[in-house]
């Protein structure tokens, strides 16, 4: 699925944050964006990260939590990731080439492919 | 709709009035407009629809369905959905549902109030218009939202009760999912009385219903004021593999009647299953329902099943779907006609969450139509 790569690279990309952009443990936002892609896109198509703010995504979530059989870890993780990728830095980050070079090892990366994320142009985060 | 049906949706429908009023005030003050805990989504579509062949008849619908979702603080969650439709000259108001979630446990989420029932996958999570890729319902079940209702093997199941849903992620990807319920269940229909707002739920009543062979009909989700002791009991389990493939077994049993000794059992199989860009959905439902028949109490056996394809090209998705309803029999013996519909659909994608859907029905007992419809989720 392209959109589900495409949260790979988020969530890898996001890796790369300094510090204070996100103010989120790079570790989570990672298992965040993995738990998104294995989840978020059985029913309908991915809706943006970008459509709502930190607290419409709280809530938004558990909504989706009891639809779709959620634990809360798996909750908490998609609310973290989506709350850190719902502002501009978060999507700076996978259209700068340079940002991933300097990703730590990435622990929840399978394929990170950060050279693919420097060729790809600004995406909505839904696919489209 | 009951008279507590209607006293609920005018309770959610005043809450939101409230609520707009509330924050309203709130922006004369210079407040911000919108409060952290609550959020108002939901979908709506506009359909236009010709029927074709003999007598060219067409017309236009339109829904909307507000969904209401408020944080009541620590892990509870009150969600609403209301739909506001068209029904001929009428604008209908249905409430799909108003329940509560408890989200304070790890694997398990509990639910009181009225929720849409977990039969099958249609219902309670492919139904809203930008999700489902043609403008009408398969067969299988009722009401369409903004597509066309027509004489459907169950309605859109939404009851009250309580619910437990569980989660158990498994190895590599999979993960197992168990819905289980209790509710008022089905209670028998008046079908003199007729749907008031021309939106009852009610399955079987109609020309080719049961009710045509003697079987009562039975309404579901319409028993507030509960007919019988007996609750209707069911549950959904769930196997997932990552966002492409999910099967699910459903089953639900009940008593419909005031003495309790007439019973409703359905049974479904659904399965989804996405290979790169093609999308398969199926679902299988069978029903069994006992009746009085003078002494005796026959079986009136009913069963469908659809049949969905999809391929996304781009911003467009071609659709085929083949729903069929089978004969119903009693002792295997056909006392009530199947019917089918093969739809065929184009969609183009606006937007994640905004279709432009163009399908053509072949029916093989009626006229073929032609459908438009503009969804959107918002
Ligand atoms: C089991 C199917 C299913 C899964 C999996 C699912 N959704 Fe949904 N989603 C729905 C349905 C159905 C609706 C329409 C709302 C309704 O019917 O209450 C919806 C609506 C939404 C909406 C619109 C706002 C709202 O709350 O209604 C957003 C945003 C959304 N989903 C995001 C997500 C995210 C993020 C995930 C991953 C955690 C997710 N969905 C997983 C079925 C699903």
């Amino acid at each position: 699925m392209k959109y589900v790569s495409k949260a790979f690279l988020l969530g890898i990309s996001l890796l790369a944050l300094p510090a204070g952009v996100s103010g989120q443990d790079p570790a989570k936002v990672a298992e965040g964006a993995r738990t998104w892609a294995q989840n978020c896109t059985r029913c309908h198509n991915a809706r943006s990260p970008l459509e709502r703010n930190d607290s419409d995504w709280a809530i938004i979530v558990g909504h989706m939590r009891a639809r779709a059989n959620l634990t809360k870890r798996q909750a908490t993780m998609i609310t973290i990731y989506l709350q850190t990728i719902n502002r501009p830095e978060g999507f700076q980050v996978l259209v700068t080439p340079e940002a991933p070079e300097e990703t730590p090892a990435a622990p929840a990366a399978k394929d990170p492919k950060p050279d693919k994320a420097g060729k790809k142009k600004p995406v909505s985060g839904s696919g489209f | 709709m009951s008279r507590i049906n209607k006293k609920v949706t005018a309770a959610v429908a005043g809450g939101l009035l409230l609520s707009t009023l509330a924050t309203a005030a709130a922006a004369q003050d210079g407040t911000p407009l919108t409060r952290a805990n609550m959020v108002l989504t939901g979908y709506g579509s506009a359909t236009y629809q010709a029927a074709l062949n003999n007598e060219f008849a067409n017309n236009f619908t339109a829904s909307i369905s507000p969904i209401f979702l408020y944080n009541m603080g620590g892990d509870v969650l009150f969600e609403a959905e209301l739909e506001f439709g068209l029904s001929g000259e009428a604008t209908t108001t249905t409430l799909e549902y108003a329940q509560i979630d408890y989200l304070g446990f790890e694997r398990v989420i509990i639910t009181a109030g009225k929720f849409m029932i977990p039969f099958g996958i249609f219902g309670d999570r492919l139904h809203p218009s930008w999700i489902n890729k043609l403008p009408t319902p398969p067969l299988l079940f009722g009401h369409g939202h903004g597509g066309v209702a027509e004489g459907s093997l169950l309605p859109l199941l939404s009851d009250a009760g309580v619910m437990a849903r569980f989660a158990q992620p498994l190895q590599s990807g999979w993960s197992l999912n168990l819905s289980l319920y209790a509710t008022q269940g089905p209670t028998l229909v008046d079908e003199t009385a007729g749907g008031e707002d021309g939106h009852g739920d009610e399955h079987g009543a109609g020309e080719d219903g049961p009710a045509s062979i003697g079987a009562p009909a039975v309404g579901f989700g319409i028993a507030f004021d509960d007919n019988n002791k007996n609750k209707m009991i069911g549950g959904r389990l769930g196997l997932v593999k990552g966002p492409n493939f999910e099967v699910n077994f459903s089953a639900f049993n009940a008593m419909y009647d005031e003495g309790n000794y007439q019973s409703y059992n359905a049974h479904a199989v659904s399965l989804q299953w996405r290979l790169r860009s093609v999308e398969f959905k199926g679902e299988y439902v069978h029903l069994m329902q006992e009746f009085q028949s003078d002494q005796t109490f026959p079986t009136l056996i009913t069963s469908g099943y659809y049949v969905q394809l999809a391929r996304r090209i781009g911003r467009w998705e071609p659709v085929v779907r083949w729903s069929q309803l089978l004969d119903g029999t009693i002792d295997s013996e056909a006392v009530l006609p199947g019917k089918e519909i093969l739809a065929l659909g184009l969609d183009y994608w606006i937007d994640a969450t905004i279709p432009v859907k163009l399908a053509y029905e072949v029916r093989l007992d009626a006229d073929d139509s032609l459908l438009l419809q503009w969804a959107f989720g918002f």
